[in-house]
């Protein structure tokens, strides 16, 4: 158990960083721009006479496509190093001169940097939401609690991919690199990668769309980013199937027929493995698996 | 059981041998001093006893268990000063013996610790203030956390002034006094030559020498430097010094003669000088000390470590 004591110095230390401080804020501001324009009366709001209250899910739509760029940013600001600058500095020497194994040091960094990136996010989320109550938007309690703990849970699964490539790693350098790669390839490049497999098989393999849609749709939600962009479409409009479908094709009009292509192979329910939880799944195991993956090297390493 | 027991060990970096077919045995109790020049392979060996580099060959036990599979074990009974390290910077003193001590699941105060170490009224500090020499002695502190069995310290006096050396060989002291073994390395003899029941010397990764430090006192002979100043010298004069049996050296600077020889040739070469007219002002002698052996044992350019049946070898100054 003594991860414990290696997380609880973790924490000790971040909470004297600048970094943990800085992102905290830029996270708040970002999230508190709408409502503060709305409350100066910049963006002029008021509630339709007729028809359902517009809620702040209306405002965490918008959030959503700025937070799924933003989290992974600071998760992997916050962890990259998180190990590499222990052993590049020699403080790494320090810690292993203690009564601790190389797994209590990956499981206690991992679990550290996850209560610094889940205290960041949830400040910024108790900020915006004061300032929300001060907009004429009604205020969906439920879904913003519920939205912000989904996206601690992205800023977990990029920390726990941060960490474990500065476990793996030999300095932080190499952890930049490797953090930085796995970002963009999750943030520009899978979706390309999964249209570009999907014709691939569909013209080379006698593969049908009763196949390849379900395919499809499992190699989008393994990127994390889209894992957590659907989810928080699900919780917003309590259907998922949508929410899945939502990840497929660009805008204009062939996105949207291939979006209905998608929905009417589908049918009526999402299978087991585009289901919610099998979303979240792949959310928990990004936290979880690349640690002990990167610990998986680390234990073989000379320091 | 012995404290430290390497067997055969062998450290490669790809082709660098770090350390070659090393053996050592640190008996219980004692206090062992490992001695070498900076890149002899000292932090090697030490990294292996405490599982942070894995030996390309032989076996390595420390605390009769198995320095790569029980190694959070040994360092539960351990406390390890380790070499090129830091500490950090955020937390203050006191945080970092409290992550000692809890580490080590001990019961030891912080506050006496750091009293032991001469932190007193620092602890509240951010370590990131702290010197080389207290960020030293924070590291010693955390070593001490929990009476450890056995002391690991790599360089112990690095960063320290000749007092906080002092006061670092006192503690050493004082754990073997209460049971604890010690070993520690140095790359200065001075260091190690007060408190150590035995030396070993390591050079290119592998152990030259081990002796108690009696022994190797010992192994110095009876090889003493005289200082001699003449009102002139030539240079048949110091050949005649040379051919004496027992010298093995004799030079001049100005009017100052170095000579190294035995003991009992010490009249015979100044009355070598006398006879042949260089009249002797003054002379001193100084016994060969650890410190030349040590240097022959470690010089580059003297591939052959002095070997005490043959009075004849140099013994550097």
């Amino acid at each position: 158990m003594s991860w414990r004591a290696i997380a609880r110095k973790d924490v000790q230390d971040a909470r004297r960083s600048y970094w943990l401080w800085g992102l905290t804020v830029v996270l708040s501001g970002v999230l508190s721009i709408v409502p503060v324009l709305m409350m100066i009366g910049l963006i002029q709001f008021s509630q339709p006479q007729d028809g359902p209250a517009v809620t702040t899910d209306f405002y965490l739509g918008i959030m959503l496509e700025i937070l799924v760029f933003l989290v992974p940013i600071v998760a992997i600001v916050l962890a990259y190093a998180s190990i590499t600058d222990e052993r590049d500095s020699g403080s790494l020497k320090l810690l292993l001169s203690l009564p601790h194994s190389r797994l209590d040091v990956v499981e206690g960094k991992t679990v550290g940097r996850w209560v610094v990136v889940t205290v960041a996010i949830l400040i910024a989320f108790v900020v915006a939401a004061v300032a929300l109550l001060a907009t004429p938007l009604e205020f969906a309690l439920g879904n913003y609690v519920g939205f912000a703990l989904l996206t601690a849970v992205l800023g977990l699964a990029f920390v726990g991919l941060s960490v474990g490539f500065s476990a793996a790693a030999d300095t932080s350098r190499q952890a930049m690199i490797g953090t930085v790669t796995m970002f963009v390839l999750f943030s520009l490049v899978w979706g390309r990668f999964v249209d570009g497999l999907r014709s691939l098989l569909a013209n080379n393999t006698g593969l049908g769309p009763e196949t390849l849609v379900p395919l499809d749709l499992f190699v989008r939600i393994l990127n994390p980013t889209q894992a957590y962009r659907t989810l928080a479409l699900s919780l917003f409009s309590g259907d998922p199937l949508a929410a899945r479908v939502s990840l497929v094709g660009g805008g204009g009009l062939q996105g949207q027929f291939t979006r209905m292509g998608f929905a009417q192979t589908l049918g009526e329910s999402v299978p087991f493995y585009l289901s919610d939880p099998a979303v979240a799944f792949v959310l928990v195991f990004w936290a979880v698996a690349i640690p002990l993956a990167g610990y998986w090297v680390f234990e073989d390493a000379d320091l | 059981m012995a404290a430290i027991e390497v067997r055969g060990a062998t450290k490669r970096y790809g082709d660098v041998t770090a350390v070659s077919d090393l053996d050592l045995t640190v008996e219980e109790g004692e206090v062992y001093g490992f001695l070498g020049p900076n890149g002899a392979g000292k932090s090697t060996t030490i990294n292996m006893l405490l599982d942070l580099v894995r030996p390309t060959a032989g076996e390595v036990r420390v605390l009769g268990r198995d320095a790569h599979e029980e190694s959070v074990a040994i360092r539960e009974l351990a406390g390890v000063l380790p070499e090129a390290f830091d500490i950090y910077d955020r937390l203050t003193g006191r945080q970092h013996l409290e992550f000692a001590v809890e580490s080590k699941e001990s019961r030891d105060d912080p506050d006496a610790i750091l009293e032991r170490v001469g932190l007193t009224g620092d602890g509240d500090r951010r370590a990131g203030d702290y010197s080389k020499g207290m960020r030293q002695r924070l590291a010693l502190g955390m070593a001490l956390v929990g009476e450890p069995e056995l002391l690991i310290l790599d360089e112990p006096s690095n960063g320290l002034d000749p007092n906080g050396a002092r006061e670092m060989r006192e503690i050493v002291r004082e754990e073997n006094e209460r049971g604890a073994t010690v070993f520690f390395s140095s790359h200065i003899l001075g260091q190690v030559e007060a408190v150590c029941d035995r030396v070993g010397i390591l050079r290119e990764g592998s152990l030259v020498a081990e002796d108690s430090v009696e022994g190797l006192r010992d192994a110095v002979g009876t090889e003493s430097t005289l200082t001699i100043t003449v009102d002139a010298v030539d240079d048949s004069t110091l050949e005649d010094v040379r051919a004496l049996s027992g010298v093995s050296r004799a030079e001049a600077e100005g009017t100052t003669v170095t000579v190294s020889c035995e003991d009992a040739a010490k009249t015979q070469v100044l009355g070598t000088l006398e006879e042949a007219g260089s009249s002797v002002v003054d002379f001193e002698t100084r016994e060969a000390s650890l410190e030349d052996l040590f240097l022959a044992y470690t010089r580059d350019e003297d591939d052959d470590a002095p070997d005490e049946s043959d009075g004849s070898e140099e013994v550097a100054t």
